[in-house]
């Protein structure tokens, strides 16, 4: 079992154990790391929250909403959040809970704060700029991803005919890397991906392994495999795939449990054979 | 919305429920917003988008009051038969400024090719024959 796994099974076990020993009908305190705007100063905030079962952060967010109260008895604004599909396959609702990035609808409060009193800590992820409060511009991220063009060049204007057979197993590989959700979870964790808020630099900076992962799954598409060039020359050039520092933080993160490193590996060989090929034949 | 108007309902429900709708639109023209920021104020879009949902709301209950028979997804407890000779038709809203609510008007469908029939789904028992009846009737 890798380090990653056991960490998996043992978070696993942590929550199932939480879940276990759930008392109904309790408030949780939720400490949320506010913020009026960009540029703006950040303060926490305490809110107390009656539970239900099945509560989620959302479902609580919701709840504070409706009762802006702190707990210090000092009336505020209701905390301002981005969400989307509320069932973990969009990734607009990530921030950091408990000190980790992941999504916070399915994040189950009886598994994180399973007793009277218990505290969850909200906070926005760090490597984005900030909107307000828990709501972050996740706009480079999908920079990134035009970067190193994650889309098979088909414009639908003359037929292509029947595609390109693809085998069960390949299939299996790939299915697991599109399963991205371009979340941003693995970017929080990463101690090479940093915040830029200088649009101008994005182009430069480390493009994350949300992106490398996403190169590869294109890649290996057999009519993505058109753009193939394109990608492995960004991904060799300044902020690409050389950035990456081997933390290893972004595959013990990813909610959706993609092997990003595999990829980031898959990518560094792939543009090695790439530039070696460029290098003799003069051929991008 | 969930309690009155789903698949299956009735008149009076409707009616308890519009009446509700009427009151909770009432109190929506005192609103009173929880932000007072003039960025990114999330209060203020969902406080609108509350009040287009009550004017859909209203909207829905109407249509689904004045259809009175039972049609695909919307089963009226108190109309079980389907009446293709007052109902063959699309249930139109029209806001109306005047009155905040809207005015619901059945415009005829036309299906000239197809010939109206029960939905038996292939059984005959007395329980089908009388929709035969009542959708034949027309």
């Amino acid at each position: 079992m890798s380090s990653t796994e056991a960490l998996r099974e043992h978070e696993a076990q942590e929550r199932k154990a939480n879940r276990a020993r759930a008392k109904a009908g309790r408030s949780v305190i939720f400490k949320i790391m506010r913020c009026d705007g960009p540029g703006k100063p950040s303060r926490w905030e305490s809110f107390k929250v009656p539970t239900e079962p099945g509560s989620n952060v959302i479902s609580c967010l919701k709840w504070i909403a409706a009762n802006p109260v702190t707990t210090d008895g000092k009336q505020t604004t209701p905390p301002v959040w981005d969400s989307g599909c509320l069932e973990e396959v969009c990734g607009a609702c990530t921030m950091v809970i408990n000190g980790k990035a992941r999504q916070s609808c399915s994040c189950l409060i009886d598994e994180y704060a399973p007793l009277e009193g218990d505290t969850i800590t909200l906070e926005p992820m760090s490597k984005f700029p900030i909107v307000r409060d828990l709501w972050v511009d996740r706009a480079r991220l999908f920079n990134a991803l035009k970067r190193i063009k994650a889309w098979v060049p088909i414009d639908s204007t003359y037929n292509l005919g029947a595609g390109p057979k693809e085998s069960p197993e390949h299939q299996q590989t790939r299915y697991k890397l599109s399963e991205c959700m371009s979340c941003g979870c693995c970017l929080e964790a990463c101690p090479q991906y940093n915040l830029e808020e200088d649009e101008s630099k994005w182009d430069e900076s480390f493009i994350g392994a949300h992106a490398i992962s996403q190169a590869r799954l294109f890649n290996e598409h057999e009519t993505g495999k058109r753009l193939k060039g394109d990608r492995l020359e960004e991904l060799s050039s300044k902020g690409g795939v050389n950035d990456c520092g081997n933390a290893q933080n972004c595959v013990k993160v990813c909610p959706k449990e993609i092997p990003l490193t595999e990829s980031i590996g898959a990518m560094g060989r792939s543009t090695t054979i790439h530039s070696i090929a460029s290098f003799f034949t003069g051929k991008k | 919305m969930t309690a009155a108007s789903t698949v299956v309902k009735t008149g009076p429900r409707l009616e308890q429920a519009i009446a509700k709708i009427d009151e909770l639109m009432q109190r929506f023209e005192k609103v009173e917003l929880g932000d007072a920021a003039s960025w990114t104020n999330q209060s203020l879009s969902f406080t609108r988008a509350t009040g287009d949902m009550l004017k859909i709301a209203d909207a829905i209950l109407r249509a689904g009051l004045l259809r009175e028979e039972s049609r695909g997804a919307h089963y009226r407890k108190d109309f079980p038969e389907r009446n293709d000779e007052r109902f063959f038709k699309t249930s139109v809203a029209r806001y109306n400024a005047s009155t905040g609510k809207s005015d619901i008007e059945f415009v005829p469908v036309k299906a000239v090719l197809v010939e109206l029939r029960a939905r038996t789904y292939g059984k005959s028992d007395s329980k089908a024959t009388t929709k035969e009846t009542a959708a034949t009737a027309s």
